[in-house]
C-alpha cells in the first residue's frame, strides 16, 4: 500500500488544509462533508470549488444526519457522474456498505475520507448552543482519555478504524497526524495531493490506546438502563416511548419508505383490543410500543453499526442505541459478522450454508 | 406453570412436511396435547421473525416453526433461510434475556407422525416448568 | 341566547385528580365500557395514555400530568381509526388533545360515535425533553407556572370546554364538573350526579385567564412574525432543523401512512443535487427543508391545535409550535375557523358559500 502522509499537529487545522489540498488535486466535481450554516450551526453539504460555498468543517464532532443515509437518498437512483469526495466517520461508511448490499445505494464515483474516530457529541448539545470551543480539545483523543459528553455508542465504540475508506485520516508517531491510503485510488491522491510530505503511518500505541478506554466504555455504556434483564425491563425502559419512530427515521438501515410497524397491518382493530381489554383490563394506546423495538431488532439487528443516531433524535431519552448495540452485536457474533466490512460479504440472513447450525431443529 | 395451568402454544408449521406430518399424526390416532394452535404457512421461511416476536409479546407460552428437514425444502432452500432466521431470532432474545426458550424450530417431515408427537408432547413438558408468559398480563406493550 | 351551564361541585381530591373515582363507579356500574386517560408508566418516569376496564388500574391514573406525551388525539385515533366498535369510552383529555380528537373525527380519523370526551381547565404542561432528561420534573404544574413551554405560554384555549363535560378547577376554585351538551348531561346523570351550581365564578376566571393570554399570543406571535419574516429571517429560525420530520409524527392531525415529503426525499437524483450545488456552490443537505415546512402548514394548518407536540418531538430545538401557531392562526381566522372548537363547523377547504371571503375593498382573494 502506499505511503501515508504526515499532515502536520494542529487540529482541526491540519485536516482542514489537508481536504482542501485533496479537493484542488484530486479532480472531484464536489465535496460531502460538514460544514457551517447560515446560522451558525453544522450540517452536511454537498459542496463545489464555485463560489457560494460554505466554510468546510469536515469531520466536526457532530452527527446531524447519518451520512449514509444522505448518501442513500441520493444515490438510491443511480451513481453521482462524477468523482466526489465524501468525508465520513467509519460508522456512516460502514452503514452505507450495509445500504448498499440491500440495493439501496450506490458506491460508484464516491472516494472516501474517513478517520480514526473519537466520537460525536449528541445532536442535544448542539442545538443547546454548543459553538465548538471545545473542538481542539477533543483531538486529543488518540492518547486514550475518554472525551467527556460524547454520544454513549461513541463511549463504547469498539469499531473505530474503517474498514472501505480511501483515505484514512490517522494519529501517527508524536502528537502528527497522517492521511494514509486504504486503497490505490487513495495512495494516488496522496502522491498528488502531497508529493513532498514526510511519510507518515497510524500510530499502534494511539490504537491501543483508544482500543482500551473504548473497552471500558463499552462495558459501562451497556449497563444501567441498557442492561435488560426480561420483558418487565424492557416495559420498564420503553414505557416513556412516545412512539414518534425517530429511532427509525434517523437509522441508516432503515430504508423503507412505508414502514411496516405504520402501515395499515398494525394498525388496532377495535374487535380485537376488546379481548385484549377484556383479559388484561387496560391497554396501552397506540399500542404495539414493545413490538415496534423487538421487530425493529428483528429487521435490522444483522447490520446495526451502532452509530447512536436513535438515541440522539430520542425526545425522552430512551438508550435506544445501546439497546440496539448490544442486541446487534449478540446477533452479528453469532454469524461472524461484522456490518460494513467488505461490500462483497452477502448479509446473513440473505445467505446460508447447507451444513451449518446443526443444533437448530434436530 | 401451576397446577392445572396448561401451556398455550402457537405452531407454525410448513404445507409439505410438518403440516402433512401432523395430519398423518391426527389420523393414526396418536395422541396430540390440545393447547396448541396451528397456522399453516407453505413454507417454513415464510414465518417472520415479527411473528414469532407478535406471539411471544401478544401472550403465547410457547412457539414452535416446524419444517422441512434441511436439504429436503420443497422450494429447495426455503429451510436454510428459516434455520438462519430462528438462530437471529433466538439471539434477540437472549440478548434481551428475554426467555429465549419459548422460541423453538424442529424439522418434522411428512412420514414422522411420531417425531411430530414427540416434539410436541416434549415442548409443553419444557413450558410447563417455566412460569406463564408475563406478556399475557403486561398493560404497558 | 341559551342560559349559562350549571356544573356538579366534586367533593374529595382537589383539581382533576376528582374525577377518578367518578371514573372508577362508571366502570363498576357498567355506564362505560372503559376510560382512556393518562396512567403513570411502570418505570414511574413518564404518563401514557391506556384504555382502562379494570377500575385497580386507575390508582395510578393521573388524569393531568405535567408534560404530554402522546397526545390524547393520537390515543383515541390509534383505538378507533377503525371504527369505535360499540365501546362506550369516557375519554379525559387536555382541551387541546380533545380539540385534535375533533379535527381528526372530521378528517375520519376518530370515531367519537361511543366516546365522551371529558375536558378539563389547562395550566400548561413542562417541556418534555427537560422532563424526561429529568433537569424540569414536577408532580404536577400549577396557573401560577412560569416553567410551562412556549406554546402554553401563549394559549387562549387552555380552558375551552370542548368535551362533552368540562372540569373547572384551580386557584381557589372548587371542582366543578360541567356538562356541555346532551351526551354529558347524561354522563353527569349516570355518575350519580347533579348540575346543580353556578358556574358564574369560573366563567370569570377562565375568561380573565383567556383575555390575558390572548393578549399575549397576539403580542409574542407578533414578534416571531417580524423576526421571521421574509426567506433569510426565516431560514435563521428553521437553521438547526435536521428535516428529520419528528414533528409531522408527533402531529396529532397529520395521520397519512406515507407522508408525500418523505417521498420527495428519495427523488432526487444524484446529478441534480451536483447540479444545484455546483449552481449554488452547496447544496445543504437533505434538500428540501423549507419545503417540507411550508407544505406541512399547507396540509394541516388549517386543523392546527396548538398542541405543541411538534415542538416537543424536536430534536433540534427549532421553536416549530410556535412557528406553526403563528401562521395557522392567519389561516383559520381568514376563514372564521377555529379548529376543534365546533364540531358541526365543517373543515374549511371541503365547504364554501357561494359568495363569501372577497377582501375589504370588495376585491377578491
Amino acid at each position: 500500500m502506499a505511503r501515508g502522509a504526515d499532515i502536520g499537529t494542529e487540529m482541526p487545522k491540519a485536516l482542514r488544509e489537508a481536504v482542501q489540498r485533496l479537493m484542488e488535486t484530486g479532480g472531484f466535481e464536489g465535496t460531502f462533508t460538514l460544514a457551517r450554516t447560515p446560522g451558525g450551526g453544522v450540517d452536511y453539504f454537498l459542496s463545489t470549488k464555485e463560489e457560494g460555498a460554505p466554510e468546510l468543517l469536515p469531520l466536526h464532532p457532530v452527527m446531524p444526519n447519518h451520512a449514509g443515509r444522505l448518501l442513500r437518498e441520493m444515490t438510491l437512483g443511480g451513481a453521482m457522474r462524477g468523482k466526489v469526495l465524501v468525508i465520513t466517520r467509519p460508522c456512516e461508511l460502514r452503514g452505507f456498505v450495509e445500504i448498499v448490499k440491500r440495493l439501496q445505494g450506490c458506491l460508484d464515483n464516491l472516494v472516501f475520507l474517513s478517520v480514526v474516530c473519537g466520537g460525536v457529541f449528541p445532536l442535544s448539545m448542539v442545538s443547546a448552543g454548543w459553538d465548538g470551543k471545545r473542538t481542539e480539545e477533543y483531538w486529543a483523543y488518540p492518547d486514550g482519555r475518554p472525551v467527556q459528553g460524547l454520544r454513549p455508542a461513541c463511549q463504547g465504540c469498539t469499531e473505530f478504524i474503517p474498514y472501505t475508506a480511501d483515505l484514512v485520516v490517522a494519529p501517527s508517531a508524536n502528537g502528527h497526524w497522517a492521511l494514509t491510503a486504504g486503497s490505490e485510488e487513495g495512495g494516488r491522491l496522496i502522491e498528488r495531493a502531497f508529493p513532498s510530505a514526510p511519510a507518515a503511518e497510524m500510530d499502534p500505541k494511539a490504537l491501543e490506546a483508544m482500543a482500551v478506554a473504548r473497552k471500558a466504555g463499552r462495558e459501562e455504556v451497556l449497563s444501567h438502563e441498557a442492561d435488560v434483564k426480561g420483558l418487565s425491563d424492557l416495559v420498564k425502559v420503553f414505557g416513556r416511548c412516545i412512539g414518534c419512530h425517530a429511532c427509525s427515521k434517523a437509522c441508516p438501515i432503515c430504508y423503507c419508505t412505508l414502514c411496516t410497524f405504520e402501515s395499515s397491518r398494525m394498525e388496532d382493530r377495535m374487535e380485537q383490543s376488546k379481548g385484549q381489554l377484556e383479559v388484561k383490563g387496560g391497554i396501552r394506546a397506540p399500542a404495539g410500543t414493545v413490538l415496534f423495538h423487538i421487530g425493529r431488532m428483528g429487521h435490522m439487528a444483522v447490520s446495526c453499526v451502532a452509530c447512536g443516531c436513535c438515541q440522539d433524535v430520542c425526545p425522552v431519552g430512551i438508550p435506544v442505541s445501546l439497546l440496539f448495540k448490544k442486541v446487534g452485536e449478540a446477533v452479528q457474533a453469532r454469524f461472524e459478522y461484522v456490518p460494513g466490512r467488505d461490500v462483497k460479504e452477502a448479509l446473513p440472513i440473505n445467505t446460508f450454508q447447507p451444513m451449518e447450525f446443526k443444533e437448530m431443529g434436530e | 406453570m401451576s397446577g392445572n395451568e396448561e401451556p398455550r402454544v402457537l405452531g407454525f408449521l410448513c404445507n409439505w412436511c410438518a403440516y402433512a406430518g401432523a395430519d398423518l399424526a391426527g389420523v393414526s390416532r396418536l395422541q396430540l396435547p390440545a393447547n396448541f394452535r396451528v397456522i399453516r404457512t407453505m413454507c417454513s421461511a415464510r414465518t417472520e421473525p415479527l411473528f414469532l416476536f407478535k406471539a411471544l409479546l401478544g401472550g403465547m407460552d410457547g412457539v414452535l416453526v416446524a419444517g422441512c428437514h434441511p436439504g429436503d425444502c420443497h422450494y429447495q432452500r426455503g429451510n436454510y433461510f428459516t434455520r438462519r432466521r430462528l438462530v437471529m431470532v433466538q439471539e434477540i432474545l437472549k440478548a434481551l434475556n428475554m426467555e429465549h426458550e419459548r422460541v423453538r424450530l424442529h424439522w418434522v417431515s411428512a412420514s414422522e407422525c411420531s417425531l411430530y408427537q414427540k416434539v410436541l408432547t416434549e415442548f409443553i413438558e419444557d413450558l410447563k416448568g417455566m412460569e406463564r408468559n408475563a406478556a399475557r398480563d403486561e398493560v404497558f406493550l | 341566547m341559551s342560559e349559562a351551564p350549571r356544573g356538579a361541585t366534586i367533593q374529595g381530591e382537589e383539581g382533576p385528580r376528582a374525577l377518578v373515582p367518578l371514573l372508577a363507579r362508571a366502570l363498576e356500574k357498567g355506564t362505560s365500557d372503559a376510560v382512556l386517560l393518562p396512567l403513570r408508566t411502570p418505570g414511574q418516569d413518564s404518563y401514557a395514555f391506556v384504555l382502562v376496564k379494570d377500575p385497580r388500574l386507575l390508582r395510578q391514573a393521573d388524569p393531568l400530568p405535567p408534560v404530554q406525551t402522546v397526545t390524547g388525539g393520537r390515543a383515541l385515533s390509534s383505538l378507533t381509526r377503525h371504527g369505535g366498535g360499540g365501546v362506550r369510552i369516557l375519554a379525559v383529555m387536555r382541551p387541546c388533545e380533545a380539540r385534535g380528537a375533533i379535527e381528526l373525527s372530521k378528517l375520519g380519523q376518530v370515531d367519537l360515535k361511543d366516546v365522551t370526551l371529558i375536558t378539563m381547565d389547562c395550566p400548561g404542561t413542562v417541556p418534555l425533553q427537560r422532563f424526561a432528561r429529568g433537569d424540569l420534573r414536577p408532580s404536577a404544574v400549577g396557573f401560577a407556572d412560569q416553567d410551562i413551554r412556549p406554546i402554553c405560554q401563549v394559549c387562549d384555549l387552555s380552558c375551552a370546554a370542548v368535551g362533552d363535560l368540562h372540569l373547572g378547577w384551580g386557584e381557589g376554585l372548587a371542582p366543578i364538573l360541567i356538562p356541555m351538551d346532551e351526551r354529558g348531561a347524561e354522563a353527569l346523570l349516570a355518575m350519580g350526579l347533579r348540575a346543580e351550581s353556578d358556574t358564574s365564578e369560573w366563567r370569570t376566571t377562565v375568561s380573565s385567564r383567556s383575555q390575558e393570554r390572548r393578549e399575549r399570543r397576539e403580542e409574542r406571535l407578533g414578534q416571531l412574525r417580524v423576526a421571521s419574516s421574509g426567506l433569510d429571517n426565516l431560514m435563521v429560525r428553521l437553521d438547526s432543523c435536521i428535516n428529520c420530520h419528528n414533528c409531522m409524527r408527533a402531529c396529532p392531525i397529520c395521520y397519512c401512512r406515507v407522508c408525500a415529503f418523505d417521498i420527495r426525499r428519495q427523488e432526487r437524483s444524484a446529478n441534480e443535487v451536483l447540479d444545484l450545488a455546483k449552481a449554488r456552490g452547496s447544496m445543504r443537505l437533505p434538500m428540501d427543508t423549507l419545503m417540507f415546512h411550508l407544505g406541512r402548514m399547507n396540509h394541516m394548518s388549517l386543523n392546527c391545535v396548538s398542541c405543541g407536540a411538534c415542538e416537543d418531538a424536536c430534536p433540534a430545538g427549532v421553536p416549530i409550535a410556535q412557528l406553526f401557531a403563528m401562521v395557522s392562526d392567519r389561516t383559520q381566522s381568514a376563514f372564521k375557523y377555529r379548529a376543534g372548537m365546533d364540531r358541526q363547523q365543517r373543515s374549511p377547504l371541503i365547504t364554501f358559500l357561494e359568495k363569501e371571503l372577497e377582501g375589504e375593498d370588495g376585491q377578491r382573494c
